[in-house]
This record gives C-alpha cells, sequence and structure tokens, in this order.
C-alpha cells in the first residue's frame, strides 16, 4: 500500500515542484521548526492552565491561544506535506514516522476531548474546570505527547534502515 | 584550540553522542524539546507584550520563567555534549557562530522583556501596565531573534556544514 502510494506521490506535479530546488527541504524545516515552538509554546500556556496553575488566567482568556496552537498546526502540517512529497519513500515505512503521525492522532483526539468535555460545558456554566480531573489529566497528557512527537520527528533519521 | 577541538571530542561524552547507538538521537531529541520550551515560552510572552490576548495577564504568564530556564538548561546541557561530539566542525561552521551569537543576543532581550514589562506586572498585579511602542519592538525583535536567527542557523548547519 505505502509503496503504491509514494510511487503515486513521485508522479505528482508537486513532487516535482518540491524536489526543483536545494533550498526548498531546509526552508520547510525551519518554518516545520518554527512552527513547532509557538505550537508548544501556546499548548505550554493552556495546558499548565489546564493542570490547575496561574489561577487568574480564567479558561475563556488561556483558550484564546488556541487559535494559535491551530495556526503553528497547519503551518506544520503543510510543510510535513512538502517533506513527504519530497521524499516518499522515506516516511511511510520509517517506524518513528508512523509513530509521530500515531501520537499527533491521539494528541488531537485528548485535545477534543479537552474541548468538549471540559471547555465549552465549563462556559455554559455546566462544570467548574479547577475540580475537572478530566481537564488535568487531558491537559498533562497533551504536553507528555507533544514532546514525545519532538522526540518521534527527531528520530525519524536514526531509523532508517 | 585546534588541539583542545580535538580533546573535546575524545572525551567520554562526546564519544557516546558520536558514537552509541542513541547517544546523539537521545541528546538531539532533549535539544529539540528544549528549543520548543525557550522559543515557544518567548514567542508567547512577546506575542502577549504585543497586545494578544490582552485577556491573559503577564504577571501569570512570569510565573512559566522556571519553566522557560528549565528549557534553557536543557538546551544549555544537551548543546554542549552536541557541541564536543564534533567540536572542530561546529567551531568554524559559520551557521554554528551566528546561531550562539544570536542566542546571547535573544537571552539578553528575554532578560530585558523580564525586567521591563513581566516584573512591573508582577509588581502592580497587572494595573495600569502601559506596554509603550519601545517594548514592543523589543519583543518584536526577540521573536525574530529566536526564530529567524536560532532556528534558521540551527537548522542550516548541517547544510553549510563544508563552508
Amino acid at each position: 500500500m505505502f509503496e503504491n502510494l509514494a510511487q503515486w506521490i513521485k508522479e505528482t506535479p508537486l513532487h516535482e515542484i518540491f524536489t526543483s530546488s536545494y533550498w526548498i527541504f531546509p526552508a520547510a524545516e525551519t518554518l516545520h521548526f518554527m512552527g513547532l515552538t509557538l505550537l508548544v509554546g501556546s499548548l505550554l500556556v493552556v495546558d499548565i492552565r489546564g493542570m490547575g496553575f496561574l489561577k487568574k488566567i480564567t479558561f475563556e482568556s488561556v483558550h484564546k491561544l488556541v487559535p494559535i496552537a491551530l495556526f503553528a498546526f497547519s503551518i506544520n502540517l503543510a510543510t510535513g506535506f512538502i517533506f513527504i512529497f519530497s521524499d516518499p519513500d522515506r516516511y511511510f515505512i520509517n517506524i518513528a514516522f508512523q509513530l509521530k503521525m500515531f501520537l499527533i492522532m491521539v494528541a488531537g483526539i485528548n485535545a477534543l476531548i479537552f474541548e468538549f468535555v471540559v471547555f465549552r460545558p465549563a462556559t455554559a456554566g455546566m462544570v467548574d474546570p479547577d475540580k475537572s480531573y478530566v481537564a488535568k489529566i487531558t491537559s498533562c497528557l497533551s504536553l507528555l505527547i507533544w514532546a514525545s512527537v519532538i522526540v518521534g520527528g527527531r528520530l525519524i533519521p536514526y531509523v532508517e534502515y | 584550540m585546534n588541539n583542545f577541538l580535538s580533546w573535546l571530542e575524545e572525551t567520554t561524552i562526546a564519544e557516546w553522542v558520536a558514537s552509541s547507538t542513541w547517544g546523539y538521537a537521545i541528546t538531539l531529541s532533549s535539544h529539540g524539546v528544549g528549543m520548543a520550551i525557550v522559543v515557544g515560552l518567548t514567542a508567547i510572552i512577546a506575542i502577549r507584550i504585543l497586545g494578544f490576548p490582552a485577556v491573559i495577564n503577564l504577571s501569570e504568564l512570569r510565573k512559566l520563567l522556571p519553566v522557560l530556564f528549565f528549557g534553557l538548561l536543557l538546551n544549555f546541557v544537551s548543546g554542549i555534549a552536541l557541541f564536543m561530539a564534533a567540536a572542530s566542525e561546529f567551531f568554524y561552521n559559520i551557521a554554528f557562530q551566528i546561531k550562539i551569537l544570536m542566542i546571547v543576543i535573544g537571552l539578553f532581550l528575554v532578560f530585558y522583556l523580564d525586567k521591563s514589562v513581566l516584573k512591573r506586572a508582577a509588581a502592580h498585579s497587572d494595573v495600569d501596565l502601559v506596554l509603550s511602542k519601545k517594548t514592543q519592538i523589543f519583543a518584536l525583535m526577540t521573536i525574530l531573534i529566536w526564530w529567524l536567527s536560532v532556528v534558521l542557523s540551527g537548522r542550516l548547519i548541517g547544510y553549510v556544514i563544508y563552508v
């Protein structure tokens, strides 16, 4: 399956464009790193608040950082596509890449649980987020998962053989 | 100097990073996580000084400085280990030299933002906090230094290694 997908990618015009210059890959990597710092930075504040610290910031206030996190994630999604389209044979079969994609999916589900089980009911006055164990657990998990995503990404070149 | 650099490369730490199965991967991963913490938190604080989101108290953000310092420590330790592993290459690498210079400038800027904004916010519980144009320009410079200089040059070290 992965071979067919990789083969299909290599026949797309995007593959040709992304591999047409030596500098596109490092430029995308740099953007990917900037995106990752912004993503982790905003989530650090949101999740540390979610864990019960910085109580002077309300949940509604800290939630205003979520669009920054989503913006950063879209940068990394886009630059991630550039990596995959530049060198498809490299990624799909790579165990660190597979692990990283799985972790991102788990992080997404975890964030949705926070949003729909804690944040929205809290805004509606139905839940006290500072008394919610779900808030604390999902926030803590979020930081651990994203740290693992970084590690997974860093490991991609080391498990290539 | 070259003798010293070669000596660094022969230390136990350098050999662990350069030659063991997981040494380089573990050190580089720590460096990545530390970078995200340092650059990420600074970016959020700087963006807040620029005005967004105004509802977040800078005095509360200041409480995250220990987390930022933890990230710095992580990167200082892992950075030295990574440097030792290929000291004679890094030392003469122009991207690496720019990166170190920019880290020093970036740290001064973080220190300045704390002194001129965060400390005052904490002392007055965010009341009457005036964010002057000057501090906002410094906040913007801090983001640019961390991103455009540190992250960019860090990435480019591998690409200009033979320049």
